[in-house]
């Protein structure tokens, strides 16, 4: 089916695997993934395994589309052991915002602004504390949001002018 | 443009990250001259504790007749006491079923300097960019399931269903994605 399918993306190039082969290269060899297709509990496991390969579980955002209306979450749980001390990671969520503006509102330019301020804000040195190496400082969840807003206004604010 | 969506931040950290979240889109959507319209409604052991339904029909009303919905998340162990068709968790699958979502996107990336947080060697793990697509409405979380035969002796069935149409409108998903990226599909 897949298959036949490629045969309406002839740019795309498809290759097949096994699941515990994908297992296996998703811990050996991640950076030569590009897209993975797959079913629904095979999907549920890579995708936890993807999150824990690149480390960063905070930062992960995901999408479910197709339907109606498209729900935007990030993949961390509801953390109920750290919830309102202000230190949860909002970053997950923020990006999750720019896959909702790319997929359900089609504003390509806004959500890669979203990112790319996301970027430079972590290139700049700041963490959350679950980023954050030993010994390093970090900053709240409303400081990270600050930050990351911040960024977007002197952004477009460099467009503008 | 109107940018339309409803917010269901629900349990722990839920809340706050929704919050910050929110921030970011609203300095988007002024800087590029957008209108934002932002509806919260409860989801997850939030709404169960205030009407006893993870999933009330007015949040999925809301839900439905917006441009998008942002969940915080949902879930704690508060909430173990509630039987599994009342827990959170159901509540999200509820919601899925409700929006027809079929297609959950999963990027994994790491990005430069970032490199530690990786259980792997940073040599290994650098330039990752993954994006997976996961079928989320079939399969075996779907499928019939049945128990027969005596205690000691019960044997028990899941399957995993998938039709053609089922694998062709995923598929479709992926390759659109693959061909606004690397090009590359698995």
């Amino acid at each position: 089916m897949v298959t036949r399918v490629a045969a309406d993306f002839p740019d795309v190039g498809l290759s097949h695997m096994y699941v515990d082969s994908a297992a296996m290269a998703l811990v050996s060899r991640p950076a030569e993934f590009d897209v993975i297709l797959t079913e629904n509990m095979f999907g549920d496991i890579l995708s936890d395994q993807a999150g824990a390969v690149v480390g960063s579980l905070g930062l992960l955002p995901s999408a479910s589309i197709g339907g109606k209306v498209g729900l935007y979450e990030p993949i961390h749980g509801s953390a109920p052991d750290i919830a309102g001390q202000g230190i949860a990671n909002p970053l997950g969520t923020i990006l999750s915002v720019a896959m909702m503006l790319r997929h359900s509102f089609k504003l390509d330019e806004e959500a890669a602004a979203i990112e790319t301020a996301v970027r430079e804000v972590l290139a700049a040195g700041h963490r959350t504390r679950d980023l954050a190496a030993k010994g390093q400082n970090s900053v709240s969840t409303s400081e990270m949001g600050n930050l990351v807003t911040q960024q977007i206004r002197v952004r477009l604010q460099t467009v503008a002018h | 443009m109107l940018i339309d969506i409803t917010t269901l931040p629900g349990d722990g950290i839920g809340p706050e990250v929704t919050e910050q979240a929110v921030r970011v889109l609203r300095s988007v959507a002024d800087g590029f001259g957008h209108k934002l319209r932002v509806t919260e409604k409860n989801a997850g052991g939030a709404a169960l504790v205030a009407s006893n339904d993870p999933l009330p029909q007015d949040t999925v009303d809301a839900c439905l007749s917006s441009g998008a919905v942002l969940l915080g998340a949902v879930g704690g162990p508060a909430f173990d006491k509630y039987p599994a068709k009342l827990r959170p968790e159901a509540g999200l699958l509820r919601l899925r079923k409700a929006l027809g979502v079929f297609a959950n996107l999963r990027p994994a990336l790491c990005l430069p300097g970032l490199e530690n947080l990786s259980p792997l060697r940073p040599e290994i793990v650098r330039g990752t960019d993954v994006m997976i697509v996961r079928e989320l409405l079939g399969g075996i979380y779907f499928g019939e399931r049945s128990t027969q035969g005596d205690p000691g002796k019960r044997r028990a069935v899941d399957t995993m269903a998938y039709s053609e149409p089922e694998i062709e409108r995923i598929a479709r998903v992926a390759f659109q994605l693959a061909g606004g990226r690397r090009k590359k599909l698995l």
